[in-house]
């Protein structure tokens, strides 16, 4: 047999009894392109859903029954907000796009068909324009339909217009976002989402050296030497961490020289980046471990935490995604370390409101590292 | 120094170590010999904790449990595989090393320029170890083992893959070693080394000892004769037949555990010998006395 063809028959052989990569040379592909399909084919819920507020102030017939429309609606996720202070704060969170008001007033308008009065109060992040542009039209569409007009109006297409009732509702728009209106520059949504990368591309480093390490006998003479085994793994979780962070404040450094990214209080923001760093210093404990060599290792890696960042809305805007998506988003790190990072970068978010996203953070920081940890024993044994 | 009773370990249904039982005295250079699988690194793996014996007990400087800080302490392993950070150099990697057994400040930089220096690598201590040839990194092997300047040494296979330049100088550096009172467990499936470098030897084969004692010993019990080969400078003496072996021309050839003694009666007859090879016995006649094979099959 020529050499190449022998090569190549021994390369094939390889792959074939390494079945971690073989799964990840041909069954991952067809998961993704199942995925996607569903994704974009409308299949299971396939349709994106906005997360909203509603204060209902009004507490009329007609607002209920507006409230009502906008419950139906197959493209908005409803929650009712306890107060504006609430609602407010899931909006500066980014767990909901805006809290819509119906002020007092709102049921008086609708059946006086008076709809450029209408009473609503849009309170809202700005960043977010394309989610509010569709929220809006869904507004419009939920008032038009609850006002009260002659059947005539009703019946024939266009009337309405003649007539001159209104086709879209006034909303008063309220920033809601820190202390401040809106980023200041692109770059103030860009950079988190960079960060992630980033994050994204220390968790690939890290997990493949240590499979270099077990490869190469290093692993090996670190096992023999006077420490614990968890010394061993100590060690390489705080070159991570610290790789992370490092990362981290390099790109905010970048930012705040040369973007004008002006970040809100040092002491969420660092809190925001050690928890980032900590989350995917687990991540990266846990995929170094889905195989025994590094070419396994490197297409596992790669191939979740691109999932990951799909997921976690690196890769497309979240409010695109389906309801479904959404839902699993909140198990991606990506997901958190984006909204902590922006969070805290330009939304000047509150040591109370990062509790919840850095504490996610650092529980699936804990948990997948746990199960590396258990993964390593086993193997090890 | 070393004590092991009835150790055992398997990896699923294979069985790597089955019942090994040995002491190695303080200062003593003991050999495990036996072909590639016969269970040479799980014993050495198993001796610095890196495995845990399914049964069995291991005594390393009085003290049970190789997993053991203490114990740690007290070992030096140079494993198989090269186990180095190529993309360090020499001085790094033996610094790192140092420091993992709590070396520092001017004593870890002692330690570590006499390591260097005691396996030949000085002038090339700056540069990285994926610049060495496979002798130099098996040389460095040795340094990262010693430089915390372990009583016991535990070296596994240390002459795999090596030119016969660094071969030298491995073979004068465990010498040395042996001579300054270190005590050694050695593996290795190449017999000349173990013969010149043990005290000792164990035969391991299938995870078992076969045989142990000194090199002389094991010669003398399971070595067998010695082939003789002889070349006359003229016709054999006619009386030739007497004597035990083949005669083919002018080449005689037997086996014989006194091959001095026929060669001296040989020459008092006046027998004229163009040339005389004696192959005497050896590790490697013991290896296949005891196992059918030879330990690099």
């Amino acid at each position: 047999m020529p050499a190449i063809l022998t090569l190549a028959a021994k390369d094939l052989m390889l792959l074939w009894r390494d079945k971690a990569a073989l799964f990840w040379v041909f069954l991952f592909p067809v998961a993704v392109a199942v995925l996607f399909g569903v994704m974009f084919g409308g299949g299971l819920r396939g349709v994106a859903v906005l997360p909203v507020m509603l204060l209902d102030q009004d507490g009329t017939p007609g607002s209920r029954a507006f409230v009502k429309s906008l419950e139906e609606s197959p493209a908005l996720k409803v929650q009712h907000a306890a107060d504006l202070e609430a609602g407010d704060a899931a909006v500066r969170r980014g767990q909901v796009v805006a809290l819509l008001v119906a002020r007092a007033g709102l049921d008086k308008a609708l059946s006086g068909k008076k709809l450029d009065e209408a009473a609503l109060e849009l309170r809202a992040d700005p960043s977010r324009r394309a989610e509010l542009g569709v929220l809006r039209g869904l507004i419009a569409e939920a008032a038009i339909a609850n006002i009260v007009v002659p059947q005539p109006m009703e019946l024939v297409p266009g009337l309405r217009a003649a007539a001159g009732v209104p086709t879209a509702p006034r909303l008063d728009v309220v920033a809601v976002a820190g202390g401040r209106d809106r980023p200041r520059t692109p770059f103030e949504l860009s950079f988190p989402a960079g960060m992630a990368w980033g994050l994204i591309g220390c968790v690939a480093t890290f997990a493949l050296s240590i499979v270099r390490e077990r490869q190469a006998g290093t692993f090996l003479r670190l096992r023999a030497a006077p420490l614990s085994r968890g010394d061993i793994l100590a060690g390489k979780a705080l070159a991570c961490w610290l790789a992370c962070m490092a990362e981290l404040l390099l790109l905010l450094a970048v930012g705040m020289l040369f973007f004008k990214i002006r970040p809100g209080a040092p002491g969420p923001l660092l809190a925001a980046f050690a928890a980032s760093s900590a989350g995917f210093v687990g991540l990266m404990m846990l995929l170094s471990q889905v195989g025994r060599g590094e070419m396994a290792v490197a297409s596992a890696g790669w191939a979740v935490m691109l999932v990951l960042a799909m997921f976690g809305g690196a890769m497309m805007p979240y409010f695109l995604m389906p309801e479904w998506m959404q839902d699993l988003g909140q198990l991606s790190p990506v997901r958190w370390a984006i909204m902590v990072l922006e969070g805290t970068l330009w939304r000047g978010l509150s040591w109370r409101e990062v509790l919840r996203p850095c504490s996610t953070l650092v529980g699936i920081g804990l948990m997948s590292f746990t199960i590396g940890v258990m993964l390593l024993r086993r193997r090890a044994t | 120094m070393i004590r092991v009773r009835n150790l055992c370990k398997s990896f699923g249904a294979r069985v790597a170590v089955e019942g090994l039982s040995f002491d190695v005295d303080p200062g003593e250079s003991f050999g495990l010999l036996g072909p590639n699988g016969a269970g040479k690194t799980t014993t050495m793996h198993l001796l610095a904790g890196l495995v845990a014996p399914d049964s069995g007990e291991i005594e390393i400087a009085n003290m049970t449990d190789p997993t053991r800080k203490a114990v740690r302490r007290n070992l030096g392993i140079a494993p198989q595989v090269l186990a180095l950070y190529e993309d360090l150099t020499a001085e790094q990697n033996a610094l790192f090393f140092g420091r993992l057994y709590g070396l520092g400040g001017a004593k870890l930089d002692q330690h570590a320029a006499w390591a260097l220096d005691f396996v030949g690598l000085s002038e090339r201590k700056r540069d990285p170890v994926r610049t060495f040839s496979g002798g130099m990194a098996r040389r460095l092997n040795l340094a990262c083992a010693l430089v915390h300047n372990p009583p016991v040494l535990l070296l596994d296979e240390p002459m795999a893959g090596v030119d016969p330049q660094s071969r030298n100088l491995l073979l004068e550096n465990i010498r040395h070693l042996k001579a300054h009172g270190r005590t050694i467990v050695y593996s290795s499936h190449y017999l000349a080394e173990a013969e010149q470098l043990c005290d000792r030897v164990a035969i391991v084969d299938d995870g078992r000892i076969l045989a142990l004692d000194t090199v002389e010993d094991l010669v003398a019990s399971y070595g067998g004769p010695a082939q003789v080969e002889v070349e006359f400078a003229g016709p054999p003496p006619a009386w030739m037949g007497d004597l035990p072996g083949n005669v083919a021309g002018r080449t005689w050839q037997f086996q014989s555990d006194d091959p001095l003694g026929y060669l001296a009666r040989l020459s008092a007859e006046g027998a004229d010998f163009l040339s005389v090879r004696v192959d005497a016995p050896g590790l490697e006649s013991v290896f296949l006395s005891l196992t059918g094979r030879r330990p690099r099959d």
